[in-house]
């Protein structure tokens, strides 16, 4: 009898060993698998936003227009980012009714379809922040100083069909030769919240001298 | 009388308990012991993945911080760019000298060397340096002539960023290197 009892008690130890190894290993997998997913949009997104945020004013010939909306949480510029001509891209986290999500949105202006310069695609989910900070030439920061909130000459982000005013020469817009973004994406399961925040920069290759 | 072979088809009573009484606390303890150190080896190689992940995220944003230095460096005069050469982020004194300062917005003179390196070094701790563990992030910038005109003048610049940081005692580092031209 005392054997079996202390075989068993032997037993169930290895047992309990045995469970907090797979416990670990599970809450390992599952925070590994969060990390994996919020890294891996979070550097997607960059990457596709500052490449072709990069070519603004790319076309032939030449845009006059290549940034067409500049706010601390929107941003829209024109250019010919495939080869198929000269489109206006929007990135923001405003739909278009003007509300603030979690979802950042990519909108592709064609001239065959509705004008729009909000909502589009749902490019990445679970952003908690999206920021565009602008610079002119030698990276002078637009307005200087910087302000909490901004709207280059005063142009909003647009809801529906809303459009803009067009950037004047020598304008706020028609001067943004840089410009930084700075993305967070986290994901929260069981409680516990995973975030991932990148920054870059981005000189606009098509504008500089 | 004897048989030949009794001592095979019944075994003595004693051989018989040796054999039915099974392993002893001792042998089994040293069996769960190895056990327990087979399963520790296991645990131990589990937190790895979770460690590569983090190291992944890290390298990430030293790029990123990295490629953000060299678009500020493009966006800067071709000729303020030696002013950058032996930056590094942990003295201030390196730091190149904003001029005018504060700048002229709209005016195309303007160089604002200190403030860029200034907002790259506060961007390293804000986005490389979280977590416990990991301390020294750094940024160096190194600036070389590679080309010149005939009459000795810089036309082409090499721009080597690097960004560096220690995570577990590890040293780790992330360099970029662009040229810049006059033209």
């Amino acid at each position: 009898m005392l054997e079996s009892v202390v075989a068993t008690s032997i037993f169930m130890v290895v047992m309990y060993g045995v469970y907090i190894i797979y416990d670990v290993g599970e809450r390992n997998y599952i925070s590994g698998s969060r990390k994996w997913d919020v890294q891996s949009q979070a550097r997607v997104a960059i990457a596709r936003m500052a490449l072709e945020i990069r070519m603004a004013g790319y076309a032939s010939p030449k845009l006059t227009d290549p940034i067409v909306i500049a706010t601390k949480d929107t941003l829209a510029f024109h250019a010919d980012v495939d080869g198929s001509g000269a489109k206006f891209i929007t990135y923001s986290r405003r739909d278009c009714t003007g509300t603030m999500g979690t979802t950042l949105y990519r909108n592709v202006y064609d001239a065959a379809t509705n004008a729009r310069y909000c909502g589009g695609d749902a490019f990445v989910d679970n952003v908690n922040n999206l920021a565009f900070v602008y610079y002119e030439l030698a990276n002078v920061s637009i307005p200087y100083p910087l302000t909490s909130t901004y709207q280059l000459d005063s142009q909003a982000h647009t809801t529906g069909t809303g459009t803009f005013t067009a950037p004047a020469a020598g304008g706020l817009r028609d001067r943004v030769r840089q410009v930084t973004i700075s993305l967070t994406v986290s994901e929260t399961t069981g409680g516990k919240t995973f975030p991932f925040t990148i920054s870059t920069d981005v000189a606009l290759r098509n504008l500089l001298p | 009388m004897s048989t030949p072979h009794a001592g095979r088809r019944f075994p003595d009573r004693a051989a018989l308990c040796r054999r039915a009484r099974g392993f002893t606390i001792l042998e089994t303890l040293i069996a769960s012991s190895i056990m327990v150190v087979a399963l520790l080896g296991i645990a131990a190689v589990l937190p790895t993945a979770d460690m590569s992940l983090h190291q992944s995220g890290q390298i990430s944003k030293a790029v990123s911080l990295a490629q953000e230095m060299i678009e500020m460096i493009k966006n800067d005069p071709f000729t303020e760019l030696p002013g950058y050469s032996g930056v590094d982020t942990r003295t201030t004194g390196t730091y190149p000298v904003d001029d005018p300062n504060p700048p002229i917005p709209g005016n195309p003179g303007n160089f604002m060397g200190g403030s860029n390196v200034t907002k790259w070094a506060n961007d390293i701790t804000l986005y490389l340096i979280t977590g416990t563990g990991i301390t020294g992030g750094y940024g160096t910038i190194g600036v070389t002539t590679v080309a010149s005109d005939t009459g000795g003048n810089p036309v082409l610049r090499k721009v080597t960023v690097t960004v560096n940081w220690t995570d577990s005692g590890r040293p780790y580092l992330v360099r970029l290197a662009t040229l810049a031209s006059a033209i």
